[in-house]
């Protein structure tokens, strides 16, 4: 029996660790430039996408395609920050919001006719490949999504910290003035801060299709999740964000076993969502 | 109390009561592009209303409170659940359902409004919880066997419905139901517009921290808000199910449906009486006309066929490329929708309406 919970809690573990990705460049699209992004769970479907075909066509292997994605998907970002989200910087949530949701909407309807709703789905020869970890079965290619969503969470904590344009980046989430005082250039330093939050869950994405589906509807549900985790954490807080992905997709997984039909795991986390919302607005390390 | 009514709309509203007498004429049929004449072009017309109805709902808090909810969809799916469970269990009529529905409905959006503004919850937050309470009511709708759970429910089929049942056989009478609810819509936005309580909600929509200071009792008016544009969303359930006679919590109670709901009014101009109305009459025809111009459902045959097919990578990419041509796999109203939705927001931000009379203005003076 306990070997049940064992598998659960690793299985959520393991998902947690690719939401703590998407949620991280949510939180420092958010903790950086303030705009709340509706549209972020498109772009891991995007990043999906992009994963799927390069296998199915080209014979690029996801791993190979999560290289090729950071960088690319970086741009994209970098050029949707150009093209429309500066715009609305600075402007009401309401507007943010309504802008983001067009480009949501535009992105999914987007993917129906490029890809058809039809889900696709890769079959590769190491998708189903697990090992045995006292008693609960590890697979492969989800152990290799959190190992690689946390190298990057990683990753990117260290540029934040370490690296001058980091630093650039953290001075414009704590004060905008005071950063454009100190000769910061802000729509510079919103560039990369959209540019890295994409890439960031577009590589997500890009590492979940060895075992999990692409439709053009699956953003939405990311975009929540994502929410629920950043919110959990405390907005703009990234090592927050980290441990509030594992702590949902932990949730997640033994709300899969415990609810009396396991598509009802999503239940507990939006309910867990509306009470830490109503009770701590600022998450669960913010500061009052 | 005074009701002026622009000649424009006066018009426009007597053209659509004539509507129904001549859609089904030949001569109808001769103007209207490819079969948009007669009950095709009666559904469109509902669409039309129903969606102007919907994004009035909307716009009580949405609008002119400006609380943005992208929730809608749950409000909406309660009240086409309420009326269609009354009637197939207990016999009520659907127009006694509806009363019940939009009644429940506001019980509904009460709850979330006292829950969420009790807590001080706005702005983002306030959207955020929208969203995730429409994904907790899709979620206990697809598991609730009473229901119907994931199969949604069947409204009963009468051969010879009678007008207590709410089902008609042409599609004039669905035509000016849908014509008076968004009519008693206009007319009861356009009282809130100049009641106290609708200066309550713009002042709250204007800074509510300044209307709280000069004692505007704004929990008390944002719940107020929040139940009416629920129950009206319930409301509108109501006349879905009947129409539809067919209701599944994946097409009702979904994001997309939120965004719908919502996209008219801000497309014509949220906090504005006539706002929700030109976004419907301007987003249900683009969207139609695209459909007619672009769209033949996906006929290019099965992207998966392509994929799996032997065919060499440049005959694949020759297939892709006809396959997009024949109109991909849909979508292309919504991408529409999307575009519009973008460039009304970074272009007119306070939607068509106002924008259209700042014009006027201009070019008078």
């Amino acid at each position: 029996m306990a070997d049940v919970y064992l598998q659960a809690v690793l299985s959520g573990l393991m998902i947690g660790g690719v939401y703590a990705l998407v949620a991280v460049g949510l939180t420092l699209i958010f903790g950086v430039m303030d705009i709340i992004n509706f549209a972020h769970g498109e772009f891991l479907m995007f990043g999906m996408y992009a994963a799927v075909f390069g296998s199915i066509l080209l014979g690029i292997d996801p791993y190979i395609s999560a290289l090729i994605c950071l960088p690319v998907f970086f741009a994209i970002g970098w050029a949707t920050h150009a093209g429309l989200i500066r715009h609305v910087v600075g402007k009401g949530h309401a507007i943010q919001i309504l802008l983001t949701l067009g480009l949501s909407l535009t992105m999914q309807a987007l993917a129906q006719f490029l890809f058809s709703a039809d889900f696709q789905s890769l079959n590769l020869s190491y998708s189903a490949a697990t090992f045995d970890l006292s008693g609960a079965r590890v697979s492969y290619p989800r152990l290799a999504a959190f190992l690689i969503s946390m190298a990057l969470c990683a990753g990117l904590w260290v540029f934040l910290q370490r690296t001058d344009t980091g630093k650039a980046l953290r001075a414009c989430a704590e004060e905008h003035e005071g950063s454009l005082a100190v000769g910061i250039d802000l729509d510079r330093m919103y560039k990369i801060a959209f540019g890295l939050g994409i890439a960031c869950v577009a590589v997500a994405g890009v590492v979940m299709t060895p075992f999990f589906y692409v439709a053009p509807v699956v953003g939405p549900g990311f975009t929540l999740v994502a929410f629920v985790v950043v919110v959990l954490g405390g907005l703009g807080n990234i090592p927050g964000a980290v441990f509030g992905g594992l702590v949902i997709g932990v949730i997640e997984s033994l709300a899969a076993l415990l609810m009396p039909a396991p598509s009802l795991k999503h239940l507990a986390v939006y309910v867990l969502f509306v009470l830490v919302l109503l009770f701590r607005p600022q998450g669960l390390f913010g500061r009052a | 109390m005074s009701l002026r009514i622009h000649p424009v709309y006066a018009v426009g509203l007597i053209l659509l009561l004539a509507l129904p007498l001549v859609a089904y004429s030949d001569g109808m049929k001769a103007v209207m592009p490819s079969g948009l004449a007669g009950s095709s072009l009666m559904h469109i017309f509902i669409l039309i209303f129903f969606f102007a109805f919907m994004g009035q709902a909307w716009n009580i808090i949405g609008g002119f409170a400006g609380q943005l909810s992208i929730g809608h969809a749950a409000f909406f799916g309660v009240g086409a659940y309420v009326s269609s469970i009354l009637y197939i269990h207990l016999g009520i009529s659907p127009w006694l359902g509806m009363i019940a529905a939009t009644g429940f409905a506001a019980l509904v959006g009460a709850g979330l409004g006292m829950v969420s503004f009790h807590y001080g919850i706005k702005g983002p937050f306030f959207t955020l919880v929208t969203v995730a309470f429409t994904e907790i009511v899709r979620l206990i709708l697809l598991h609730w066997e009473f229901v119907g759970a994931a199969n949604g429910l069947l409204l009963p089929y009468e051969a010879e419905p009678t007008f207590w049942q709410f089902q008609f056989t042409g599609k004039e009478p669905y035509y000016y139901i849908a014509l008076a609810m968004m009519l008693g819509s206009i007319l009861l936005v356009s009282w809130i517009a100049r009641s106290r309580f609708g200066y309550y909600l713009h002042a709250i929509r204007q800074d509510e921290d300044a209307a709280e200071a000069v004692g505007v009792p704004t929990k008390r008016a944002k719940i107020q808000a929040i139940a009416l544009s629920a129950g009206l969303a319930g409301a509108g359930g109501t006349f879905y199910a009947q129409y539809t006679q067919y209701i599944v919590p994946d097409d009702l109670v979904i994001g997309r449906i939120s965004v719908e709901i919502l996209l008219g009014a801000v497309i014509g101009g949220a906090g504005t009486v006539m706002g929700p109305i030109i976004g419907a009459f301007i987003l249900i025809p683009v969207g139609e006309a695209s459909r007619l111009v672009f769209e033949s459902g996906g006929a290019g045959g099965s992207l998966t066929t392509i994929l799996q097919s032997d065919a060499g990578l440049g005959e694949k990419f020759a297939l892709y490329l006809q396959y997009l041509g024949a109109g991909g796999g849909g979508g292309l109203a919504i991408i529409l929708y999307g575009v519009i939705l973008m460039m009304v927001v970074l272009v007119m931000p306070g939607g068509v309406l106002p924008w259209l009379r700042r014009k006027f203005r201009s070019a008078r003076a």
